[in-house]
Formats: structure tokens, sequence, C-alpha cells
């Protein structure tokens, strides 16, 4: 009898979360987004629409490929880059993706580590900068380029500094290599290394270290990718390889650095709720929590014309 | 040999089907026709193996003396000793990482110590073999000594009384009694040190074993990458409980035998 009874209430229970979710909304984003997405606009958003708000964040291309394949549903995807928007319009998951945030690359330091006083005496107008990342036992510390954009964006901002800068060699003498094993790390080992004061810089986006409250080095459009008019004539001179999954190299290309929003085709509460997500971050008060948490500005037109 | 009832047969079935249902669906989703491996998968299984080897060596060495004492001491010192074995038992993989990160990193105490004599453990083999150590010790230790708990005392006590040495009784008594379930925690240990992501990812990202070039091929090729890759780590991860399960097995065919 008393199996019967609860039974009966984890039914009604199943029931209550089913009829609530008509005006829930389920937001999946790269993962570098978690503080502006799960403290800042999911939460907003939620008080506005009187809904429940649930947020999901991983690696961009990961979470792209598992949305792609249906392995997971969602209403709205929020990535960097257009790169990880591409693998859902080849899926049919997506007609376009709209621009709602941008950001920059600049070098993060450890405030207390040996360095953090020259980094705070160094400016991103002359080369100095690139001088004291390539100094021995200096300890840098980046994301894995093969499967995390902003990887591949510094390894884009140091192929691009050592040519504005004129200093030839000089990526090459700071990474040692792009897939180096003493600087590569997962994004949240990286953040761990950071803060905890393993590292004494590392390759950030301007949003996240921000977010993250971390001292930083500021660098010029020229190599901080954020400029979308810079990409044709300037960003696109340098490239880099990389291994595909057959063994053959791939080269790459910068991306710009802005932060593009879609809503999914099968979204589980619907393509309204979806919208109605994206608006809320177009809107100003969307803008005004993006600036708070570190971002700027939308920057660019929708992916697809 | 006995036969177990019928009704723990129709009762294990639920445990069972459950157990069941992500694999049976893996063989579906699996491509068997464009089954081939990613680039590196190759060397994500090397890696995987031969440092788990180390790992398992290691795990076994400092784990076995510990699992003995465990299971004979009494009082204050077991209690502590206890709660340093259940301490990182209960702590998420993913925060232990991240500990470990702050404890042997290049700037911490111990790291400095290390990098003094030249050693560094960011990224490196040595790293991923404390990685998995770490994962894998404490269920070892909790395995094993259940399985040196259940050696009778009077046999332990009996080989005092006749005079055999702390070292004997350990060699000639306690490990050959408990070997059936010594068996078990090393296949414990073994699955716990293949699978380990969350301490890998943070503190040992590279070399790649299986589970992180899983994470990878996901990020990179899709799912159907990461199908691959796991049939190969269960084909490649599951002889080592196997072959413990058998050893535990014939041990208890042999002491059922010895019985009158």
């Amino acid at each position: 009898m008393a199996f019967l009874r609860y039974s009966a209430l984890l039914l009604g229970m199943g029931l209550t979360a089913s009829a609530l979710a008509g005006n829930d909304i389920h937001v999946t984003y790269a993962g570098s987004m978690g503080k502006v997405m799960d403290e800042g606009l999911g939460p907003a958003f939620a008080r506005q629409q009187n809904s429940h708000y649930q947020g999901q964040g991983q690696g961009a291309y990961g979470m792209a490929r598992l949305l792609a394949s249906k392995k997971l549903t969602a209403d709205v995807f929020v990535s960097i880059t257009p790169g990880p928007m591409r693998i859902l319009k080849q899926a049919g998951l997506i007609d376009n993706a709209v621009p709602v945030a941008s950001t920059s690359m600049v070098i993060a330091y450890n405030p207390k580590g040996k360095y953090a006083q020259q980094f705070a005496a160094l400016n991103g107008n002359d080369s100095r900068w690139l001088d004291l990342l390539a100094t021995p036992g200096l300890k840098f510390g980046r994301t894995d380029p093969v499967n995390d954009p902003k990887g591949q964006n510094i390894v884009f901002t140091l192929l691009l500094a050592e040519k504005f800068y004129q200093k030839p060699g000089m990526a090459e003498k700071i990474m040692g290599g792009v897939q180096n094993p003493a600087q590569v790390n997962l994004e949240g080992g990286l953040l761990t290394r950071l803060e905890s004061g393993q590292v004494d810089a590392a390759a950030g986006y301007e949003s996240e270290v921000r977010s993250a409250h971390l001292p930083y080095l500021s660098l010029p459009d020229a190599i901080n990718l954020s400029n979308p008019a810079e990409a044709k004539q300037w960003y696109d001179t340098v490239s880099f390889t990389l291994k595909d999954s057959q063994g053959h190299d791939k080269t790459l290309h910068t991306q710009p650095l802005v932060y593009y929003a879609a809503v999914l085709k099968n979204a589980p509460h619907g393509e309204q709720t979806g919208q109605a997500f994206i608006d809320f971050l177009r809107s100003p008060q969307g803008q005004q929590l993006f600036q708070q948490y570190g971002y700027a500005a939308a920057k660019g037109d929708a992916i697809w014309p | 040999m006995r036969r177990p009832p019928a009704t723990a047969l129709w009762l294990s079935l639920p445990a069972l089907l459950m157990l069941a249902v992500p694999f049976v669906t893996l063989i579906g989703l699996t491509h068997w026709t464009h089954f081939r491996l990613a680039w590196g998968d190759s060397n994500a299984i090397a890696t995987s193996l031969v440092l788990g080897a180390v790992s398992l060596m290691l795990v076994i060495l400092s784990g076995l003396p510990l699992a003995w004492w465990l299971a004979q001491a009494r009082g204050k010192p077991r209690l502590v000793a206890e709660l340093v074995v259940l301490i990182p038992l209960l702590t998420p993989p993913l925060a232990m990482g991240i500990l470990l990160v702050s404890a042997w990193g290049p700037y911490s105490p111990a790291g400095s110590l290390l990098a003094r004599g030249g050693i560094a453990l960011t990224n490196n083999p040595a790293a991923f073999v404390l990685a998995q150590w770490y994962g894998a010790l404490p269920y070892f230790v909790m395995a094993a000594r259940a399985a040196f708990a259940d050696v009778p005392v009077v046999i332990l006590e009996a080989g005092r009384t006749l005079g055999a040495s702390p070292w004997q009784r350990f060699w000639r008594l306690s490990l050959p009694l408990a070997s059936s379930g010594l068996a078990t925690a090393v296949a414990l240990a073994w699955v716990r040190a293949m699978g380990e992501f969350g301490i890998v990812m943070i503190f040992a990202y590279f070399p790649q074993g299986m589970p992180v070039k899983l994470y990878n091929n996901l990020q990179n090729d899709g799912v159907d990458a990461v199908y691959v890759l796991l049939w190969l780590l269960l084909l490649f991860t599951l002889p080592v409980p196997l072959a413990c399960f058998a050893l535990t097995r014939r041990n208890a065919q042999n002491r059922r035998q010895m019985l009158p």
C-alpha cells in the first residue's frame, strides 16, 4: 500500500515537472560563459518571464556536436566564433546565428606571482610583453588548440604579434610547439593553475578574465582578434596547421571573437521561447549584463546573410 | 556444485537489464562498416595500458601494507588512518585534481622541492601515474582491507603462537587466505585507474590516455569517434578484471576441495 502511495507521489511529481516545463528554458553555451549565463543573464531572464532557467556549459565544439547528433536538446545555443554554429547549420538545426557580444584576447597574470610587477608595468603598445613571456622559467598556460577555439586564438595572437612588432620566431619561442604539454591544459585545469598560482601567466578572453577578477594585459586591436573589420586584411594573414582525425594536416584561420546565439529547431520548449531569450540577450538590459561581466558589445552581422 | 535458487536469478534481472541497456544501445549505434580509429587513438590506448600498469603496481605496493594494518589495527590510530583513506575516496575526482594542482604544482612547497631535483609534475607521465595512483589507491585499500578482515583471527594467532614473524604471517597466511578478495581489489583498482578522467583532466592532461582522448574525439569528430574508442577501451581493459575473477573462482574451488 505504501509502495503504491509513493509511486503515485513520484508520478505526480513527474507530471508537475512536465506541466511546469511549458515556460522553462534550457540554454547551452560555450564553457567560458558560465558566470555571465548562470549568474547574470539566465536568472534575469527567468525573473522577467517568470520562468525557470537551466544552463549547461561545455567546450563549444563538443556541445555543438552533442546537439547536432541530437544526444542533447536545448532551446538556445550560445557560443564564441562562428565555428561551432557551422556544425549546427550543417545538421540542419539552425537557420542563422546572431551576434550577442564580443571579446578580445588578453594575457592574464598571477597577481601574487614573481612576474606580477613586471606585467603590471607593461602595456600592449610595445613588444616588451613578448620578451617577458619568453623569459626562461616563466610558466605560461593556454588551452588546447586541438579542441578549444581559445587555444587556437592565442596561437593566432602570438603569430600576429610577431608580425606586428616585427619579431620573427617569437611565437615559437614562447609556445615551444603548438601543443606543448608544459603549457597546454583543459579549460578547468588552466583556470585551477592560474587561480592557485601554479602558472605565472595565461591566455584568456577579456570577458572571462574580468569575470574572474584577475589582472590582465590588454593587447592592441591588431592582435587581439576582436575587430571583424581587421579580419580580411590583416588577421587572415596568419594560419597554422593541426592534425585532423585521419592524421592529415588541416590549416586553421582566425575567426572573429564574437559571441553568437541561435534558436534550435528542435527546441523542447518551443522556438518562441528560444527567440525570446535571444531577444533578451540583445536588449539594453541584456547588453548591460554582458558589460557588467566584462563582455564588449556585439559586433558585425548574423553569420549567414 | 550447488546452483543458486531460480528466484535469485529472476530478482537479478532488473539490475542486469538496467546495466545492459546502454551497451545494447552502443551495439546498435556503432557504425560497424566504418569502424576505424581516429588519429592518436592507438597512442591513447598504449598510454593508458602502459602507465596504468605502472600505477597499478604502485597502488598494490603502497596499498597492501596499509590494508593489512587497517584490518588488524584498533583504536585511535585506526580511526585516523580510516579518515585519511576515506576523505580522498569521497572527494569528487574533479576536486581531487584541483587539490593535486595546488599540492604538487611547480610553485607549491612540494613542487618546488621536486623542482630542485629536476622533477616536474606537470602534464608528463609521472603526473599521469600520480593522478591514477590517487584515483585508485583508496578503492584498493578499502577492498583489500575487507579481504584481510575475512581471514580468521585464530589462524593468525596460531601462526603467532607457532613463532611466525609478522612478515611470515602476512606472506604465508594473510595473503593466500585473502587472495580472492585481493583479486577483486586489484580488479577494482585497475578499472578505477583506466577510467580516471576527473583528476587527469585537471592535473595531467598530457600524456593523453583513453578517457581524455574520448573527450577530444567528441570535441573534434563527434560521438561516432567516441563509440569506436569506447569499444577498444572495453576490449583492452576487460582482461585484467576477468583474470582476477577467474583467480577468485579457482581459489574458492580449491578451498572447497580442501574441506573434509
